[in-house]
């Protein structure tokens, strides 16, 4: 393989400026828990939306911001429903967020859009906080409690903000405090009621929110000499049992009793302001972040007396900035804090298990790629804010043979789109004739071509169909050949349009008129609190033969569509049909797409649904690589046009409906890193795939703790190949032959079937028995106490273990019962893998973290294509971000 | 009171008249009176009135003559009563124990003392028979002073065996009796020669320990467990090691705090009552190798003493011993723990209920099986082992009673809450809080998962390297801690706020505190410890010792924490290049490093970048300053993580006058500095001596600030012509005839440095001195090169061979200054001595084949010139001839070994030679007349430098243990070796005789000691408690007054009553204002009443 490291793509990353999750934790939930996520605002507004997967970290989505900072954010969740069959339905969660203005911005989860801003004239909010959830009312009588929103502004004003049906209203003022440093810093709820809100004026105040009466005011005193005379309160928190922890602008760390309001303790915690705070789901862990990147954890101990009292337990540089945001939650099999700050890097601290966890970072580059290549025309394309940048890479032949060393790279074009949004996706053709960039309310196609003289490209817009190109997507993809653009809307449509060349100008490209949408499957689902959230589409991928179209979304589904009927340039480019009865196939579908009635046409070839498509079973996860195996037949004589369609009189638009040929294997890594291989047309999983089930991956593959962002193929030759890359790592695995021998496979089989009947969860807890963050620190060098200690009575020496004893915990109970016969799986899998791979002679995979941080990889193609000969080595460009 | 007055009466007539006589001054001015008195023009010193009650002390001067037939006497001890025992008796066997360990020596003075005690015991008995009876701590306290030496006489004190000899006297003599004959000696008719017991010496690294009122405070060297007193500083007592060995541990009972366990080298533990100065007891069956000792009464019921003890060879063990057990003659030990775990730190907990011992990666905690019936017997202890991650250096535990509210179901002996901090090798401390509970035995076993949880943890980070102690306060608040950062941290563990106590001399060794939480005793590297305050940070009291440069071959085999690459720390083991003040032979003066403690991985040994004064007759630290510049207390590392070095301070000399000190110092960077520039590895030296910094620096003795002011700096005052490093200088002397100071250097060029007053415009400028600038500079280069052409081997001028080592010596007269250099091997100029007139600053003429290989050193003797090489030769210069050479086998001068020292002493016309293998010395005294060494000694202990005694016969021996030797003949005036005593507190000394009676026993005593040489001195100081305090403080560097002292002045009567204020104010005055000056003290103090 070739790789060409191209470093020159300028990708800002912004720094983290807020953090929220879903819920905090576990606890004041009956049933099962609303799904959990993590919000990560970044100063350049863009909101992340994470799944923890149990430790696994994937990004689901991105919220593109308009730029500004995000300063906060809160999740809500609306009160539950009871539908009329008596079923609670889950409140909804909603996210908020604030951004240097006076305004609340509520997201459609769904779009990835702003929903809606709160209405109300006050300044500009500093800090919000939502009220906590009542305790959900089985009684249907009872008033809905929808949770409030209390904002701090800079002129010290509290306002109350309304959640309820569904919106977000100014309900009324709190408090107005008066005076010149009377801004709000921070601010959050004591209980439902009660309301405690940092000043700048070193006071912290507590409201009641019921009759906007002041409860108390603390002072925090005058500050450390040197420092301004006045301190900050830059965060405040509660503990569980009600008191109230303050971190101020010296580093220390206030509790006070939140009964009596009085000081209980005062904690030198850092030597710098402390920024952020975070506590434990049990009340007796606090973390708190400071400006110089030091996180603190403070422990509650009971000191002489057996009086409970806190204690800075340790302390430790996380962040190379400052510590900006912290969140933290502190569940059954997760408890975590997680923090952002200047750095950019999302850094994981375990909770629960400080000390004996290593700390994690989770990668700051989006886990979509944000680069794509024309392989073909050997360019590069990324994009970022309103600008897309295309490069071409030199071949590698010339720049190693010419005396004059050309650059190996060149900026051929750049492209600055006239939206106010931020592009949410690129897509180049293979050939690089077509370049599609979208915003969330826009699409617009160009046509590249190179000029004659100049080494630049040549742009020029292409006409798209009225309302395509209002459209907006959130994912583009052009399909293999050049001819199909796909796009998913904002609202998780998904659209294709044709392209083609005009007949008096072949080489002049033009948009057909009509873009048809490809009708999703409905699908019954379990009710979710993020609703709409589930559909939203994640990844789209062609067929190489660029006839089978899959969509997975977040919660696994996945849509395919393939193109019926042979290309026929003869034949009209567009043609309108009324939908055939006779599809034959796709009657036990129950799909009420029976309504469309029209059928659109283009030269002789239609999209439909794939017939076994609802054959397909539901991933574990988001899929995050979707990508179809090349074919390695290639595919059937040249049909030119569709033999045997006619066209009658009971039948004027007959079209072929005829499926693709071949196979169409479409090859899967799901966010929780489980691989599957699938026959689309045929929907089942392929003969490879069920020889090769996950369990097979070789250990080092499962050690990585970074999602794979993407997969590139390497089918020259007899090789199959596929190349997968996450941010920190490249790993080669040989799809080709089989990845494990007959033994382990024997013990793989067995294994999942005595686990058929479990979730299919815990197999991924089992392997990692962390609570989040990272791996467990290695025996002796845990910080918090010995894991093992030894007992001698006598001269019988005992040895402890004391993280079995914890574990003895009903709440990790169930993760351990199935060790013993792991570790049989485990030696197997050493035993296969201790020859590095090496298998039947061939190397079944290979991997380096030697490139880091990876934003993307992608193929290129050598212009001078021979056609899969045997010393075609494959040509990748993998563009870093170099730190 | 009285018997102050009456000595002070008697003393101050005759002060003026013994200025001479007080040449050492001693810290107890008491001391030093009975001495002056003693050899005042009164003839026989003894017919002093007061004094001459008894006949035995009238022994003059004259009759103690070596021909006195000491040998006779000390056959026949049990005839002491009648025979006056002359000190020459006393000190005899002394003098053949050449071939016996110094240690020996001490036994054989014991014996010596033992005799001489029991002499005089009868005499003082008379009057101090209900006294004794009454307190023998006084006798006790008394002979922690240590040696007093009679001018005419030079015995050899230790002064505890003579307390024994008081108190066991009979038992003990029989036992003197036995070890005498089997020793067998013959007694030489020579002039015999002694080697005094040591002074000075270097704190174990184990921890101080307070008495419970905090007035007295534990350490221990070597050889003695020393008690000081906290209030003045001064040593109150001291008790040596078991015969033969050295102290390893000690330990205080908890049930008697009298009582104080010492564990010696060869596995013996001895008890002593330290209150009364006896050894109560010796146990030898604990066995070698114990590292900490520790001590526990069993149970509430039982009170005896249980003895802990930390062995650790191959194995750890912990070994418990029973000293004193009902029914059973013999004690008997009994192993609890036997691990493979490198064990190094031990703590007994109530009552010997739990054990704490920490490997360098586990910490072991033990808990007695079976609480709640405690014996001997069935003793058993539950361990439970915590491996960690850190090496670990510290640790200190606290433990609590459990809270009432925290009931849990476990029983009652879990009421205990054992909180435990340790540190460590990175510089973290790491805070178990309750670790009991969570790891206690009951709970593991159990079940019940609810309870079981890691203690929690907490850890401190400040320290940047190892920490070396920490401890919690007596309150529990704080968390104390100090590290090799000269930083005292002081945790305040409720907030999380530190405080500190910055720029402490030197690293931090260890901590304790005190009982009461109001002081800390810190022992830092530099040889103190200091005892601070709780409240203000403010030193009250500090016990310094010499800041010799440690042996580390001795230390890391001791220690045995990194296996000693022994090649690698020999050579770089050098001299000591201390002096002794010429005009006050007891002040020694000593380049030391900021610390001894040098990390072992760094093989290079520490430079020496300050000057030490000690006072050598009182023992006592006397100032420190820089002479270099230094990274004490910066942060001293480099961007690299290593230890930024100071220049080192390689040679040392004061004027003849006294006024002047000349140092030469050199620094080179580290090669890793080089390694960029230099082209390859072999060009690193080339680059470090092209950055080399050499000065000469000559200071000045600033009387009103009492320290060396720097008068001139001269860069690189060896330059080789056309060169561009600074020369390295190999030697430098002091003119002995007038104020002039010459170097040799590796510019072949013998230079005399001479200081010049500065005239400005014809006149002298004066400056803010009296005495005008003075500057100095070299008077004379004369180079050597061309004196080699007598013998026809001149070196061409051009192609100049560099010496790499050279040898300079004055005459006795300063008329000739003799120069040698050491070349490389084949180049030519080995073994040529040049000669240079000194006043004309002319070669006058170069002698070959003066001596033979690397040179180590030469000097003149009157007519005679004495080279030390390979073989040791003496030149008759007037008649040109060789009178006698011989070789000697051991202490070859190797590169790899220590050179050979060469002392001479013109005054007497002899010299010393010291060799050193390995950690054992060698040393002989020659005269130049006889081929036969007049004396020599054995010693196990490397000798850093030989010096004559200047005015005093004999010479002073420093060690790399930080001891100083006097080796003198008996017939000389001996160095006076008082070390101060701290004078005994009332609480341990029970005054009841009346005024009188106290004056006269104190006064007869004193004449004892003058007679006796020995412990009468120290008897005498006991017995004159309070009374001579200022007297004994006034030795310290400030004036110590004690709250009733001025209370005494003050608190005179009601306020309309006070006295003149002219009275008040003058007293305060005498009370403070005492000068420090030692010699100027008796006079002072003489005047004021």
């Amino acid at each position: 393989m070739d790789v060409h490291r191209a470093r020159f793509v300028p990708y800002p990353e912004s720094a983290i400026s807020a953090l929220a999750f879903s819920r905090s934790s576990d606890t004041g939930y009956t049933g099962i828990p609303p799904a959990l996520r993590l919000a990560i605002g970044r100063s350049n507004g863009n909101i992340e939306i994470w799944n923890p997967l149990v430790g696994q970290w994937a990004q689901e989505t991105i919220c593109l911001g308009d730029g500004k900072n995000v300063d906060g954010l809160a999740w809500t969740q609306d009160p539950d429903e009871v539908d009329s069959e008596g079923s609670v339905l889950p409140g909804q969660q909603r996210l908020f967020s604030i951004a240097s203005s006076p305004a609340v911005t509520e997201w459609d989860l769904a779009t990835g859009e702003p929903k809606r801003k709160s209405t109300g004239n006050f300044s500009e909010v500093w800090c919000f906080a939502a009220q906590p959830r009542s305790k959900t009312s089985r009684n249907a009588h009872d008033e809905p409690q929808w949770q409030e929103i209390v904002a701090g502004c800079g002129d010290g004003t509290l306002v109350l903000l309304s959640t309820a049906d569904n919106d977000l209203q100014f309900k009324r003022f709190l408090a107005r405090v008066a005076g010149k440093r009377a801004r709000c810093m921070c601010i959050t709820y004591q209980d439902r009621n009660n309301v405690v809100a940092g000043f700048a004026d070193s006071m912290i105040r507590i409201y009641d929110t019921r009759n906007g009466s002041l409860v108390r005011q603390m002072s925090l005193g005058v500050a450390l000499p040197g420092a301004p005379k006045n301190a900050f309160a830059w965060t405040v928190k509660v503990l569980p049992n009600g008191d109230i922890v303050s971190g101020d602008s010296n580093g220390e760390l206030r509790i006070w009793s939140g009964s009596n309001f009085s000081l209980i303790q005062r904690l030198a915690g850092h030597e710098n302001d402390c920024l952020d705070l975070i506590t434990s789901a049990d009340g007796r862990t606090i973390l708190s972040g400071s400006i110089d990147g030091r996180m603190a954890i403070y422990r509650q101990s009971s000191g002489n007396g057996g009086q409970k009292s806190w204690a800075k337990s340790s302390h430790r540089r996380v962040h190379s900035g400052e510590v900006k945001a912290m969140a933290s939650f502190d569940g059954k099999g997760l408890s975590v804090v997680v923090s952002g700050g200047s750095d950019s890097a999302t850094k994981l601290t375990p909770l629960r298990e400080h000390g004996k966890e290593n700390l994690r970072s989770l990668p700051s580059l989006p886990q979509e790629p944000k680069v794509v290549s024309a392989p073909r025309a050997r360019l590069i394309a990324s994009w970022w804010g309103q600008d897309v940048y295309v490069w071409r890479i030199a071949r590698q032949s010339i720049v190693d043979s010419a005396s004059e060393m050309p650059k190996s790279r060149k900026l051929v074009a750049k492209l600055s789109l006239d939206t106010r949004h931020a592009i949410r996706s690129v897509s180049l053709s293979p050939d690089g004739r077509l370049l599609a960039a979208s915003t969330g309310s826009e699409i617009k196609v160009f046509q590249l071509r190179k000029r004659t003289e100049l080494e630049t490209l040549a742009v020029r817009k292409i006409q798209t169909p009225d309302g395509f190109g209002s459209l907006g997507a959130r994912l583009l993809s052009f399909s293999p050949d050049g001819k199909w653009l796909a796009t998913v809307t904002p609202d998780n449509e998904v659209h294709v349009a044709r392209f083609s060349g005009e007949l008096e100008q072949p080489k002049r490209l033009i948009c057909l008129p009509r873009v048809i949408e490809l009708e999703r499957r409905q699908r019954k689902v379990a009710p979710s609190t993020l609703k709409e959230y589930d559909r939203t589409l994640v990844r789209l991928a062609f067929a190489t033969d660029s006839s089978v179209l899959v969509a997975g979304d977040v919660s696994g589904h996945m849509d395919s569509w393939v193109l019926e009927g042979h290309e026929d340039i003869t034949a009209a480019a567009i043609e309108t049909t009324t939908h055939d009865s006779d599809r034959g196939s796709s009657d036990d579908s129950d799909s009420d797409s029976n309504d469309e009635d029209t059928l659109v046409l283009f030269y002789g070839q239609h999209w439909t649904d794939n017939p076994a498509g609802h054959l397909l079973p539901k991933l574990d996860s988001a899929p995050l690589v979707l990508t179809f195996r090349p074919s390695t037949i290639s595919a059937n004589a040249l049909i030119n046009g569709n033999p045997g369609v006619h066209s009658t009189r009971q039948n004027p638009h007959a079209h072929s409906h005829e499926l693709p040929a071949g196979h169409h294997r479409l090859w899967v890594m799901t966010a929780r890193h489980q691989m599957y291989e699938f026959d689309v047309l045929a929907g089942k999983l392929s003969d490879w795939s069920r020889r090769n089930p996950t369990a097979v991956l070789p250990n080092d593959f499962r050690t990585i703790k970074d999602r794979a962002v993407g997969a590139v193929w390497d089918t020259a030759g007899q090789r199959e190949r596929v190349w997968l890359y996450g941010t920190t790592w490249v790993f080669m695995l040989n799809v080709g032959a089989d990845l494990a021998d007959a033994n382990t496979m024997a013990l793989v089989t067995t294994k999942k079937r005595k686990r058929a009947s479990k979730d299919d969860k815990t197999q991924s807890k089992q392997l990692k028995p962390s609570s989040g963050a990272g791996d467990r620190v290695i025996d002796n060098l845990s910080l918090s106490g010995p894991d093992l200690i030894q007992r001698t009575d006598n001269g019988q020496v005992v040895e402890i273990d004391m993280n079995a004893l914890d574990k003895r915990h009903p709440a990790a109970h169930d993760e351990l019962n199935d060790a013993d016969d792991l570790a049989g799986l485990q030696l197997a899998r050493l035993r296969s893998s201790d020859n590095t791979g090496e298998h039947n002679g061939q190397r079944t995979w290979w991997s380096t973290f030697k490139y880091r941080p990876i934003l993307g990889m992608v193929p290129l193609e050598n212009g001078v294509h021979l056609g899969g000969s045997e010393d075609d080595t494959l040509e990748v460009a993998i563009v870093e971000r170099p730190m | 009171m009285s018997a102050r007055d009456i000595f002070s009466v008697g003393q101050r007539k005759r002060k003026r008249q013994q200025r001479d006589d007080a040449v050492s001054p001693s810290p107890d001015k008491s001391l030093k009176r009975a001495k002056s008195e003693h050899s005042s023009s009164r003839a026989p010193p003894s017919a002093n009135g007061a004094h001459s009650k008894e006949p035995l002390s009238m022994v003059k001067k004259g009759d103690r003559l070596p021909s006195a037939n000491p040998a006779a006497h000390s056959e026949k001890p049990s005839s002491h009563s009648d025979i006056p025992p002359t000190p020459d008796s006393v000190a005899s066997p002394q003098t053949e124990i050449s071939s016996h360990k110094s240690a020996k020596t001490n036994n054989d003075s014991q014996e010596n003392l033992k005799e001489a005690e029991s002499l005089v015991l009868p005499k003082r008995k008379r009057k101090e028979e209900k006294k004794n009876l009454l307190n023998g701590s006084i006798v006790m306290n008394g002979a922690a002073g240590g040696i007093v030496l009679d001018e005419s006489s030079w015995p050899v004190v230790a002064p505890y065996a003579s307390a024994n000899g008081v108190l066991h006297g009979s038992k003990k003599r029989s036992k003197i009796r036995n070890e005498k004959k089997s020793q067998k000696r013959k007694r030489p008719a020579r002039d015999a020669w002694g080697l005094s017991s040591m002074i000075g010496g270097r704190f174990l690294k184990v921890d101080p320990v307070f008495t419970n009122d905090e007035k007295y405070i534990f350490g221990a060297n070597k050889r003695e467990v020393t008690i000081w007193s906290t209030i003045d500083s001064l040593l109150h007592q001291s008790i040596p090691a078991s015969e033969n060995s050295t102290v390893v541990s000690f330990t205080v009972a908890r049930s008697r705090e009298d009582t104080v366990f010492i564990a010696s080298a060869d596995g013996s533990v001895a008890s002593w009552n330290w209150v009364e100065g006896r050894e109560t007891g010796r146990y030898p069956t604990l066995g070698h190798h114990i590292l900490v000792l520790d001590s526990a009464t069993l149970g509430s019921h039982d009170t005896s003493e249980v003895l802990y003890a930390l062995k650790r060879k191959a194995r750890s063990q912990i070994t418990v011993l029973q000293p004193e057990r009902e029914g059973h003659n013999q004690a008997q030990t009994k192993d609890i723990l036997d691990t493979r775990k490198a064990l190094h730190s031990m703590s007994v907990l109530k009552d010997g209920m739990h054990i704490l011992a920490i490997a360098h990666d586990s910490i072991f905690i033990g808990t007695l099986t079976d609480p709640k019936h405690v014996s001997y017997d069935t003793l058993a202890y539950t361990w439970i082992e915590i491996k960690v991650a850190e090496p670990t250096t510290c640790f200190d535990t606290r433990l609590t009673r459990r809270g009432g509210q925290m009931k849990r179901k476990g029983d009652a002996g879990n009421q205990d809450r054992l909180d435990l901090v340790i540190g460590n090798q990175q510089g973290q401390l790491y805070l178990y809080e309750d670790v009991l509970n969570a790891l206690s035995g009951d709970k593991l076993a159990a079940d019940d998962v609810a309870i079981v949880e890691a203690p929690p943890t907490r850890i401190l980070h400040w320290h940047r390297e190892a920490v070396s102690t920490a401890k919690w306060s007596r309150d529990g608040n704080y968390i104390i801690s100090g590290g090799r950062e000269t930083v005292l941290v002081l945790w305040q563990l409720e907030t999380g706020k530190k405080q500190f106590l910055p720029h402490l001399t030197a690293e931090i060794n260890k901590l304790v505190v005190s009982p009461s939480g109001s002081s800390y005793a810190v022992q830092l590297a530099d040889n103190s410890i200091m005892v601070l305050s709780t409240s203000e940070l403010k030193p009250t009291a500090n016990f310094a010792g010499l800041q010799v440069q440690m042996d580390l071959v001795e230390d890391s085999q001791s220690r045995s924490e990194a296996p000693p690459n022994t090649n690698a720390i020999l050579p770089a083991l050098r001299r000591s290049i201390a002096v002794l003040h010429p005009l006050r032979p007891n002040l020694m003066l000593l380049p030391v490093s900021a610390s001894y403690s040098t990390n072992l991985q760094n093989t290079a040994v520490a430079p020496r970048p300050f000057l030490q004064t000690f006072d050598t007759s009182a023992a006592r630290h006397i100032a420190r300053q820089a002479l270099t510049r230094n990274n004490m207390t910066d942060f001293n590392k480099g961007p690299e993580g290593n230890r930024i070095r100071e220049p080192d301070v390689k040679f040392l000399q004061i004027s003849n006058d006294g006024q002047w000190l000349a140092t030469v110092d050199e620094w080179e960077p580290p090669i890793n500095d080089v390694t960029h520039v230099s082209a390859d590895v072999h060009t690193n030296g080339e680059q470090r001596s092209l950055r080399r910094e050499v000065y000469l620096k000559i200071w000045r003795w600033d009387v009103s600030s009492s320290i060396w002011m720097l008068e001139t700096r001269i860069d690189a005052p060896h330059r080789p012509p056309h060169d561009q490093l600074a020369g390295h200088v190999y030697d430098l002397v002091s003119d002995p005839s007038r104020t002039a100071f010459a170097t040799l250097g590796e510019d072949n060029h013998v230079r005399i440095w001479r200081p010049k007053t500065q005239p400005r415009n014809a006149l002298t400028a004066r400056g803010s001195k009296s005495d005008g600038l003075v500057e100095w500079s070299c008077r004379d280069a004369v180079p050597l090169g061309q004196g080699v052409g007598a013998y026809g081997q001149k070196g061409s001028p051009s192609k100049l061979v560099k010496p790499i080592d050279g040898c300079l010596a004055f005459s006795t007269d300063g008329s000739v200054l003799a120069a040698a250099q050491a070349f490389r091997e084949g180049d030519e100029g080995n073994g040529i001595v040049h000669f240079v007139d000194n006043f004309r600053g002319t070669l006058t003429k170069s002698t070959a084949g003066l001596f033979d290989g690397l040179l180590a050193g030469l000097g003149f003797l009157g007519r005679y010139f004495v080279t030390l090489a390979s073989s040791l030769g003496i030149w008759d210069l007037v008649d040109d001839t060789l009178v006698h050479t011989f070789s000697f086998t051991e202490g070859i001068p190797s590169p790899l070994r220590l050179r050979p020292i060469l002392a001479l002493d013109s005054d007497n016309q002899t010299f010393a030679m010291a060799t050193v293998s390995g950690s054992r010395s060698h040393v002989q005294v020659f005269s130049p007349l006889s081929p036969e060494p007049l004396w020599r000694i054995d010693i196990a202990d490397t000798v850093l430098a030989v010096l004559p005694a200047r005015e005093l016969r004999g010479y002073v021996l420093l060690t790399a243990s930080a001891e100083i030797f006097t080796l003198s003949p008996h017939t000389s005036t001996p160095l006076t070796m008082t070390q101060p005593v701290s004078t005994p507190d009332t609480q341990h000394t029970v005054l009841t005789l009346s005024a009188t009676d106290n004056a006269d026993a104190a006064i007869s005593a004193r004449v004892d000691m003058d007679i006796d040489d020995d412990d009468g001195s120290t008897v005498w100081t006991s017995l004159i408690p309070n009374v001579n305090l200022e007297e004994s403080e006034g030795e310290s560097v400030k004036p110590i007054v004690r709250p009733e002292q001025l209370l005494d002045v003050f608190d005179t009567g009601p306020s309309f009553a006070l006295t003149d204020m002219k009275n008040v104010f003058s007293s305060v005055v005498k009370l403070y204002g005492r000068k420090s000056n030692l010699r100027m003290m008796g006079s002072k103090t003489a005047g004021r009443v």
